[in-house]
């Protein structure tokens, strides 16, 4: 199955935070509304979102545990345990779960963050309930057989190699460790040969015990399907679990950089692989919205500063891009490069004099205006899926609240000049921050 | 940046949803309007209110198949530079103006296929539409855009085999195809970016975009009744003014050897990467449905062989799976895997054989019954937005078979045989072609 790790180079849309400024009402012209939502007695929350036109559906289940989680010793045990969720319960040996998804034409997928882990069955929507059933089974009665485990803990290492043979996803790595030292960020949500080791079924299960309990999960069903009859279902199938008390959750305050990291690493590559990252707010702050325009009218398209500066007028790189992304707590805003290496001083030095012009300057009316008809245009287009649905409305529930994606044009068009300047000011630098580079060997 | 039952089936069901619009009922075609224009251009519309969106998809039947001897990546090149500039305007101008509109338009070259495809919200639909319509009749492409497009071009082309992923497929392709232009990716080759001139590019241009060859589907929220006169006035005003050159590559014989080939790249890589492919028949070719359905069992998805074989029951693989590639020419069915080095006999010897028990086995009735089922399904989930039904209904009509195979082409599947699998095994499966990246 391909997995992906849900981290820095996923761009979030559009964010804000539960902080009363940003307080709105329901936008009326949210193309996301009507949904509904119930929470079951022991605290498990329904989100369904009725879209009648395509007979799809999107069963989706957040689980609010990610790599952070992760115990000392045992780091990768988040993202091991989701791979273990598809390798049998007591009515289903290996194989079959997949078998009966892809039977009707379905699809399935899990992804291990280091906040959450969440796990998709798309399908047909004559078979959301089937879909439903089977991920309850999934996730509640996972057998976790010691032989399964240890021969999924060879897939994982096979896993771990594909990172690391890629140079971008390897670049994203190197940054990461170097971005929130001393927080359960800074480490890879894979976790390592030697932790990896320790892995055995008594950690799984206590995993499970631990986290896996309906106040810390959100179910997602988008697509042809009916509220109701999806509300009586989830209660079939999950209304008899245990609510139980979480561990005590630890804020992790933003990192502060005080000077220039530069982590390099030679490789057979064509180009320099550039990577400058900045700490910045979570998901859930007023400031990601901001920082998210930042990004846009810095380095997405051809119309960006960045683009005109260093790809058209400079000529210096081969592709730049800029984004913000946002965790529970903390995220990052970076300006990635692929750089001819003998460009990479000058391309750094252009990327921070337009950090510092971000700084220094309101961004026009103009940038703004067309930043926010990017971002929303881009937000109509990706929602005509059923799972890029789910997932935008699963996140922002397991992050704040749902209604955060619901008013998220009416967010987006409160981001004023003052607001990005702001933000720019607060988190980005041109004297402190972390410089990842993946150079041509011998250059 | 850059950057895949029938038994358990009905005791499963354990809640089937309101009725409206469900699967078995899905049509794609039902409500598509179909109008040619006197000089060749074919436009389908489909109305479908669902999201307040338009999606075009313009294809041209020229690809990079067709790219000229020394000029490989022409498309390729040519279609980077379509957002360069026109007559009228810069391709700044360009860009502005569709952000702020906040159209998502891209161009793309394929290996038998050129694309356009556009998204905009139904008020920025017509000033999008002229956009383009400028691009395409009014290319000016400005020397200093060309250069720079060429440089990153040939970048971006380059920096493909920093991934060895791309860098395994691609020297299969090239071992594969020998002397055939499937050989190259559609980025072409290094030496065909660069041998290609500004004019060469312009003159592309005229021959990728004739009227003749293009296909332009419209799928979206909007009334056929004011779209139609629309498209036809901006359409029908296009013409074919390819000049004859640079001369569009031939059809050429692809001839497969008499034996198995084997070529190893040594990179220091953490894994090994290893493609084995075998060859296949063309995408709407007679044995395609057939090995349209091996491909589903050996290697498409989770529960397929390779997948239950290799890494669910021997832990070898992350990444594990099977293609049959498009193509409206000659094509391939390979598989691909990345394993710990010391591990690359092991899973050469499991792919081989579970390739060759489609020979030995064929498949049952109800093995291709499920696979039709699966079609279904997937099919249903590929198409959900306006801009992939808007590329597929192009897509069919392109290559002739009308828009209407939209809906009709997964009855194919059904009607495959177990003979019709063990008869395109053993035609297919005999000589393998085996490309190896390994530390």
């Amino acid at each position: 199955m391909k997995r992906k790790f849900v981290s820095g180079f996923l761009i979030v849309v559009l964010v804000l935070s539960t902080v009363p400024a940003f307080a709105l009402p329901v936008d009326p012209d949210s193309p996301l509304i009507p949904i509904a939502m119930r929470v079951l007695d022991n605290g498990m929350r329904i989100i369904v979102k009725e879209i009648s036109t395509y007979p799809i559906a999107t069963v989706n289940v957040w689980v609010g545990a990610g790599a952070k989680d992760d115990p000392p010793g045992l780091s990768g045990l988040a993202h091991f345990f989701e791979h273990l969720t598809f390798k049998g319960t007591p009515s289903r040996p290996r194989g079959q779960i997949a078998y009966e998804v892809e039977s009707v034409g379905g699809y399935l997928n899990a992804m291990t963050s280091l906040d959450f882990t969440t796990y998709f069955i798309v399908v047909p929507s004559d078979y959301a309930g089937l879909a439903m059933e089977i991920q309850a089974d999934a996730l509640r009665n996972s057998l976790f057989e010691p032989g399964e485990i240890d021969q999924e803990r060879y897939v994982i290492h096979e896993e771990i190699r594909l990172r690391q043979d890629s140079p971008q996803t390897h670049l994203l790595d190197m940054v990461l460790a170097h971005l929130f030292p001393g927080t359960p960020y800074a480490k890879q949500p894979i976790g390592t040969f030697e932790e990896l080791a320790n892995v055995d079924r008594n950690a799984m299960v206590d995993f499970h015990a631990q986290y896996y309990v309906p106040n810390n999960m959100v179910l997602v069903v988008a697509g042809n399907v009916s509220a109701k009859e999806i509300f009586a279902q989830a209660e079939e199938l999950y209304g008899d679990m245990e609510p139980k008390a979480l561990p005590p959750s630890q804020y992790i305050p933003i990192p502060k950089l005080d000077s220039v990291i530069t982590v390099d690493e030679e490789r057979e590559v064509s180009q320099s692989y550039v990577f400058i990252g900045y700490p910045a707010p979570g998901l859930n702050t007023r400031d990601a919205a901001a920082l998210t325009m930042a990004s846009v009218i810095l380095g997405q398209g051809r119309a960006s500063r960045l683009y005109r500066a260093v790809v058209e007028e400079e000529q210096l790189v081969n592709d730049v891009t800029a984004l913000y992304d946002g965790f529970a707590d903390i995220g990052l805003f970076g300006i990635y490069g692929e750089v001819p290496s003998e460009n990479v001083e000058r391309f750094t030095a252009a990327a921070l004099a337009e950090i510092a012009r971000l700084q220094e300057e309101l961004v026009t009316e103009e940038e703004l205006a067309r930043a926010k008809t990017v971002a929303r245009s881009s937000l109509a287009f990706s929602n005509q899926s059923s799972d890029n649905v789910a997932v935008f409305l699963g996140i922002r529930e397991l992050y704040g609240s749902v209604m955060e994606a619901v008013n998220q044009i009416a967010i987006l068009e409160q981001v004023t000049a003052e607001d990005i300047q702001r933000a720019a000011q607060s988190y980005l630098s041109s004297q402190a921050y972390v410089l990842g580079h993946i150079r041509p060997e011998g250059r | 940046m850059k950057r895949s039952v029938c038994l358990t089936l009905a005791i499963l069901l354990t809640l089937a949803t309101s009725a409206i619009g469900s699967a078995a009922e899905l049509s794609i075609t039902a409500t598509v309007e179909k109008v040619v224009l006197d000089n060749g251009v074919t436009l389908l519309l489909k109305e479908n209110p669902a999201f307040d969106i338009i999606a075009l998809s313009l294809l041209t039947g020229a690809g990079s198949v067709h790219d000229p001897e020394g000029l490989e990546g022409l498309t390729y090149l040519t279609q980077r530079n379509l957002l360069s500039g026109t007559h009228t305007r810069s391709g700044q101008d360009l860009v502005v103006a569709l952000e702020s509109l906040g159209i998502q338009l891209q161009a793309t070259a394929s290996y038998d296929y050129s694309a356009v495809l556009m998204q905009a919200t139904p008020s920025a639909f017509r000033p999008g539409l002229d956009i383009l319509m400028d691009m395409l009749e009014n290319p000016a492409f400005p020397e200093a855009e060309f250069e720079r497009e060429r440089h990153t071009g040939l970048a971006e082309y380059e920096s493909l085999y920093d991934e060895p992923i791309n860098a395994v497929l691609f020297g299969f392709l090239e071992v594969f195809y020998g002397d055939h232009p499937y050989r190259y990716s559609p980025y072409g080759s290094g030496e065909g970016l660069l041998a290609a001139t500004r004019e060469d590019a312009a003159n592309w241009h005229r021959y990728i975009y004739q009227p003749e060859k293009m296909v332009v589907a419209v799928v979206g929220n909007f009334a056929t009744a004011e779209i139609l006169p629309v498209l036809e006035d901006r359409f029908g005003r296009l013409k074919d003014s390819f000049p004859g050159t640079p001369v569009p590559r031939a059809d050429q014989k692809f001839i497969y050897p008499d034996e198995d080939r084997q070529l190893v790249i040594n990179l220091p890589t953490q894994a090994a990467f290893m493609v084995i492919g075998y060859p296949a028949p063309e995408t709407f070719g007679e044995d395609a449905p057939a090995m349209a359905v091996i491909n589903s069992v050996l290697g498409e998805g989770m529960s397929s062989r390779l997948f239950t074989e290799i890494r669910d029951k021997r832990g070898l693989a992350y990444t594990v799976l099977s293609q049959y590639s498009d193509r409206l020419g000659p094509s391939s069915l390979f598989t691909f895997l990345a394993t710990h080095p010391d591990n690359v006999d092991e899973a050469r010897e499991h792919v081989l054989l579970e390739i060759q028990r489609f020979a030995e086995e064929g498949l049952s009735p109800e093995k291709i019954a499920w696979v039709a089922g699966q079609k279904r399904g997937a099919f249903i989930r590929q198409n959900e937005t306006n801009l992939s039904q808007s590329a597929l209904l192009a897509v069919a009509e392109l290559v002739g078979f009308g828009y209407q195979w939209v809906d009709e082409y997964l009855r194919f599947y059904e009607e495959v045989t177990p003979e019709d699998i063990t008869a395109a095994a053993q035609k297919y499966f005999q000589n393998y072609t085996e490309v190896l990246i390994t530390p």
